[in-house]
């Protein structure tokens, strides 16, 4: 029941991102096909503004699928505490483990919807290169699904220990913010490499050559840490 | 099995270098309504969320049915229903899909009791909780307690902030429906009246220590308060003297029992008894946790010309 309640609680966000998703779509395919014929009907200047903007949206859309992260993670679990919800969810006899788990899969599931459903909707983009074949499609989905994950499970963290949306996603940006200029001050200064989180956004890139799996992997794992910390600092949270 | 619903010893809770618990000794039998009994901040929600795992110990013991309120926390709340202080639960959720929710959680639950509940509380269960007014949704925490049919009820202040008539129904309803089967009723108030309405153990706690713990019906037989005037009179507050304070030449005791043989001696030692009065529990309360109101001869909250010294 708890995963039905995680749902209650977030369905609104996923239906209105996916609306969001599904207008772009349309939008994208309405340009694509032009069915009444309006479009060919315009002049080529006209024509081209409709399909650049098509173009623009539909990528904007697949490029922003990830920050719906910061607003799903900001609902799980950690949230209950400003809620004032913990006392009665935690007196639930159950292993704090389970409700944390059960939110985050929950949020998860969505992030996983949203990004397939931003990814379809490329499909109606009259550019060819967007996704050329099936392959470049899966690389773009598995590594927009793995940043969207970090996102989410970033902002999934920080609102357990802050117990409070608001400053779980400030935390979740000043860490983002700090992170990357630890990356810049070490590539400039040092040269040195450490990963960064948006190599998965160009690895996605359809002429992008490097190999995604590692990246892949190495976030995922990183997913898991952040949420392993999140249960040891819920199993030990005070009311 | 152990006779003793809760048993604490010890128990201290510490935020920083503040005691919001101070070596509480608590023990709450078992099928006995208890009333725990303190002023604001004297450390009675804190003792209520350390015993179901919301807190953990800094120091001390606390058992639950038996149970280690650490180490078997999610056993202890298979077996005890809680009702929090501040009565938030899920805000888009109605009253009817908080019983769905809840009673997946335990397999002993009872729908029947579930609707009694329900129709008595006059609840509308098909509102969303945000809409609801506080004494509706004191209602929805009590009903969610309830149906559980657990062994140990815990309730923190359930009544805070109900109107009188709200008050009523809710301690009616608790007292013969969880009362009446037997079950252990561990129920934190500052409400001295209601206390004394359901309750026949009583706890009274302050600055995070128990002060007093007794029957009711003990209290009400047994406990004196005894002004004195004299030299040389008792300072130390051994059996049966619960508590002693000292005001110029008077002296006032605070006796659990045997008030009679107390004041044979104090007037074999030459002392003046000027007043020995039977006490209700606000009474004796009052008496406990006074910090600084004076007194000296006649009913207790006199006012007397020269300031109260603790002994």
């Amino acid at each position: 029941m708890y995963f039905w309640k995680c749902w209650r609680d977030t369905r609104g966000t996923l239906f209105a991102l996916l609306g969001a998703v599904l207008a772009v779509g349309a939008f994208g395919a309405y340009v694509a096909l032009d069915p009444l014929g309006w479009l060919a009907a315009k002049p080529l200047d006209a024509r081209i503004l409709w399909q650049y903007s098509s173009v623009a949206l539909l990528g904007t859309m697949l490029g922003t699928a990830p920050v719906a992260g910061f607003w799903l993670g900001a609902l799980g679990v950690g949230a209950e505490f400003e809620k004032g919800t913990a006392d009665f969810l935690l007196t639930r006899p159950r292993a704090r483990g389970y409700f944390l788990w059960a939110s985050w899969a929950v949020g998860a599931a969505h992030m996983a919807a949203l990004v397939l459903a931003a990814h379809v909707a490329q499909l109606t983009r009259s550019d060819p290169r967007a996704f050329g074949s099936l392959w470049v499609f899966l690389r773009s989905l598995a590594a927009l699904g793995t940043l969207a994950l970090l996102f989410y499970t970033l902002t999934y963290l920080m609102t357990t220990l802050a117990g409070n949306s608001r400053h779980g996603i400030a935390l979740t940006l000043g860490v983002i913010i700090v992170y990357e200029g630890l990356w810049m001050w070490l590539r400039f200064w040092y040269d040195i490499n450490i990963p960064f989180f948006f190599d998965l956004w160009r690895a996605a890139s359809p002429t992008s050559t490097s190999s995604l799996l590692p990246l892949v992997a190495g976030w995922l794992a990183v997913c898991l840490a952040l949420m392993l910390a999140a249960q040891f600092r819920f199993e030990r949270a005070e009311v | 099995m152990s006779d003793d619903a809760i048993l604490t010893r010890g128990l201290e809770k510490r935020y920083g270098g503040v005691a919001a618990v101070n070596g509480l000794d608590l023990r709450v039998p078992r099928g006995s309504v208890y009333g725990f009994l303190g002023r604001n901040g004297a450390g009675k929600t804190t003792t209520i969320k350390m015993l179901l795992g919301l807190a953990r110990p800094s120091a001390g013991t606390a058992r639950v049915l038996g149970l280690d309120s650490v180490r078997d926390r999610v056993d202890i709340l298979k077996r005890v229903a809680f009702v929090g202080e501040y009565k938030a639960l899920y805000d888009q959720l109605t009253p009817a899909e908080m019983v769905r929710f809840t009673r997946s959680f335990y397999p002993g639950w009872s729908s029947a009791v579930a609707e009694k509940c329900a129709r008595q509380l006059e609840l509308p269960m098909q509102q969303k909780f945000r809409k609801l007014s506080k004494g509706n949704r004191a209602k929805v925490w009590l009903l969610l307690a309830l149906a559980q049919e657990a062994e140990l009820l815990a309730l923190d202040e359930p009544t805070a902030g109900l109107d009188p008539f709200m008050t009523d129904a809710l301690l009616k309803l608790l007292a013969e429906d969880a009362a009446g089967e037997g079950r252990t009723v561990f129920f934190s108030s500052h409400h001295l009246a209601e206390v004394e309405q359901i309750c026949d153990w009583v706890g009274i706690v302050d600055n995070g220590r128990m002060l007093l713990e007794a029957r009711l019906e003990e209290i009400r037989e047994s406990y004196r308060l005894v002004i004195a005037a004299g030299n040389g009179l008792p300072s130390a507050a051994a059996a049966p003297v619960v508590t002693v304070a000292r005001n110029g030449g008077f002296s006032r005791y605070l006796l659990s029992r045997d008030a009679e043989a107390f004041v044979a001696g104090l007037r074999a030692q030459g002392a003046a008894v000027t007043e020995v009065t039977p006490l209700s529990l606000r009474e004796v309360f009052l008496e406990l946790v006074r910090k600084e109101e004076p007194c000296t001869s006649g009913n207790a909250g006199a006012t007397p010309a020269v300031p109260y010294l603790p002994s």
